[in-house]
């Protein structure tokens, strides 16, 4: 039984992790950066003191302007991806679901290989307009996928869940075709890239980012008791008085969306709106009201750790992200699964 | 029954052998060549039908003089000109029925990307597959020489290496007291991917007199994180990411983000031809003395001899 006390502390609890998370992993890197340096720092950037003297000058564009927009990308890419987990988990009732199922993540990274692919010097806000290509991408897939699995006004999840993989599978085709076809010179990029890349945005981008994924998440987060009540099956949340085709309609919207825009920013990285969501519910149950900010929270944490470990583990030599998620998470997750298959095997 | 077999088994052996004799009469003497894998090529003749299956060995081919005799390229071979007249064979994967179509009777490829697929499948067409790796400066004369060995042109392949040798030493003379360069060299700048051990650009930017700053990386094309640019602090970046050497605006902003570094300070930021740098082949002098003229604009290439 959720009460409001849990909810709270539950959340109070993931929210000191994240803070204590993004200050440790701030402070690791290729450039070692000590506390006192960096609030040093801090301190002189906020004041308006002198500036910082010539040996501090560096280490301030480090700290301010290559790992906080990237520590802070990775907290929010990770929160999208473990909210978005969760919602179509809920949506397409069916634990493997995870963001990349629905193929809404390959239509954004066509667009975005594709914008790679001309070689455009087009820019959109003062940033490459690689994310807006992407976007597009993504928003096509969406509306595509859309038509096809309404009928008669509502939305099939089978079709939905089954016409998204398929539509996966093509855009990957699509994507994989274009690698092979394309000039050599490009090729490297375009696969970095796909294995996910949280290193490229400056403050200002990672602001409009953020407050267009807040409020994506505020949507999904209103949702959270139509999901649950979706999650007894359709008739039954009718039956109980939910507006079972808007919940779905919405969490569907919001989740496609939120997904388009981390893929069009950050690349494909695997693993965590799967993992986080299913880590989540074992340890603290299945609610979504408290399930949904906590993989926020949970998803934001992991992915701020993996990143670290990614960028510091040979630096300065970055190793794909997408490798550190899956290698890392992976164990954990079926230790917890081993841990708690007496609840799994009871549901 | 069994002996009447191997009487007509040493008749079949037997009757290559005029063949043979008239041939190595007519070409020079068979030789056996070692390739880059350490495999053993025989070939009876020089070859007359070539087929290259990377742009730097097109170059090289056309640079010794056997125009005539290549006869497939690979769709990003663009030079020399004469090279788009060739027949397409395909891009990082050839196309197996096109390269038979063309009779080859030697085939050309780089170590690494599907190697090990060319090996078996050239193997199974008894189509004689030569394989370099030119991943020094060394190595890419080497394979100009080892070509003018195969191909029969020994004297032009010597005589070109000693000119591209020539001009080599004109600009390590010419930048030799020169304070070096601190330089960030991008192949790619999204992610940001450099030059690390094991190029033949870590030869190349040391002798154009610069210091690459990811040049103890022990990956040849490492994604390199920005703080250790940013700590490193390059004197001056190369873009060798397109085919031309005009900086847009939208890059200049670009780089503009990351102004502690001198070199956006400084405004050196030099876009080269990636064609003259990429490509392992005669024409990477060219973009020797391209990297030394731009990271040392004052030194004069001609009046050192």
């Amino acid at each position: 039984m959720l009460t409001f006390r849990r909810w709270l502390f539950t959340l109070s609890l993931l929210v000191s992790i994240w803070i204590v998370t993004v200050l440790i992993c701030l402070l690791q890197g290729t450039e070692p950066i000590t506390l006192t340096d960096a609030i040093r720092i801090i301190g002189t950037r906020f004041s308006s003191g002198p500036a910082a003297e010539v040996d501090l000058s560096k280490d301030t564009t480090i700290l301010l302007e290559v790992r906080l927009p990237r520590v802070l990308l990775a907290g929010l890419v990770g929160g999208t991806l473990a909210m978005v987990g969760v919602t179509l988990q809920a949506l397409l009732r069916n634990p493997l679901a995870d963001p990349f199922v629905i193929g809404i993540s390959s239509g954004t990274a066509l667009g975005v290989v594709c914008f790679l692919l001309t070689g455009l010097n087009v820019s959109f806000l003062g940033m490459t307009a690689s994310p807006l290509f992407g976007f597009l991408g993504g928003l096509l897939t969406l509306f595509f996928l859309y038509r096809l699995s309404r009928i008669h006004g509502r939305i099939f999840v089978q079709t939905l869940l089954l016409g998204g993989v398929i539509l996966n599978a093509m855009l990957s085709a699509v994507i994989m075709f274009i690698t092979y076809m394309v000039d050599a010179n490009k090729v490297m990029g375009i696969v970095y890239w796909l294995m996910g890349n949280l290193g490229s945005l400056d403050l200002k981008a990672l602001a409009a980012v953020a407050l267009y994924a807040a409020v994506g998440m505020a949507v999904l987060f209103k949702s959270a008791r139509g999901l649950n009540l979706l999650a007894l099956g359709d008739e039954t949340a009718i039956t109980l008085g939910l507006d079972a085709e808007r919940t779905k309609r919405i969490a569907f919207f919001a989740s496609a969306l939120l997904i388009g825009a981390v893929v069009s920013v950050s690349g494909l990285i695997s693993f965590v709106g799967i993992m986080i969501p299913h880590v989540l519910r074992i340890l603290i149950g299945p609610d979504h009201r408290l399930l949904l900010p906590a993989s926020v929270l949970g998803g934001g944490i992991f992915l701020v750790a993996a990143d670290t470990i990614a960028r510091s583990l040979i630096s300065p030599i970055e190793i794909p992200v997408g490798v550190i998620t899956a290698l890392c998470g992976g164990p954990f997750f079926l230790f917890l699964l081993w841990r708690g298959r007496t609840i799994y095997s009871d549901s | 029954m069994r002996s009447k077999w191997v009487i007509i088994a040493f008749l079949f052996l037997l009757t290559p052998y005029p063949l043979l004799l008239t041939f190595s009469t007519v070409h020079a003497e068979p030789i056996t060549v070692t390739d880059d894998l350490g495999r053993d090529v025989l070939f009876l003749k020089p070859p007359e039908r070539i087929v290259s299956l990377a742009p730097a060995l097109t170059e090289i081919l056309f640079s010794i003089g056997l125009d005539e005799r290549i006869v497939g390229v690979t769709d990003y071979c663009n030079y020399p000109p004469k090279a788009l007249s060739k027949t397409r064979v395909g891009g990082l994967n050839a196309n197996i029925e096109t390269i038979l179509a063309l009779h080859p009777d030697l085939v050309v490829g780089v170590a690494g990307l599907y190697q090990q697929e060319n090996l078996t499948r050239f193997e199974r067409f008894h189509i004689p597959y030569f394989v370099v790796d030119p991943s020094s400066l060394d190595k890419i004369f080497a394979t100009i020489l080892v070509f003018g060995k195969i191909a029969d042109v020994n004297e032009t392949a010597v005589e070109r290496v000693r000119q591209l040798r020539a001009r080599e030493d004109r600009v390590r003379q010419s930048v030799r007291l020169l304070p070096p360069v601190r330089l960030l060299y991008v192949v790619d700048k999204e992610p940001l991917i450099s030059v690390g051990k094991g190029s033949y650009l870590a030869d190349l930017i040391r002798e154009a007199g610069g210091v690459n700053i990811a040049a103890g990386l022990e990956k040849a094309y490492p994604m390199l994180s920005m703080e250790y640019v940013i700590q490193q602090d390059p004197q001056a970046i190369v873009l060798a990411m397109d085919a031309d050497r005009t900086l847009s605006d939208q890059e200049k902003r670009y780089w503009d983000r990351w102004s502690s570094l001198s070199a956006v300070r400084n405004g050196r930021i030099y876009k080269v031809d990636r064609d003259l740098l990429n490509r392992p082949g005669p024409r990477i002098m060219d973009g020797l003395e391209e990297l030394a003229r731009l990271l040392h604009p004052t030194v004069d290439l001609q009046s050192v001899q």
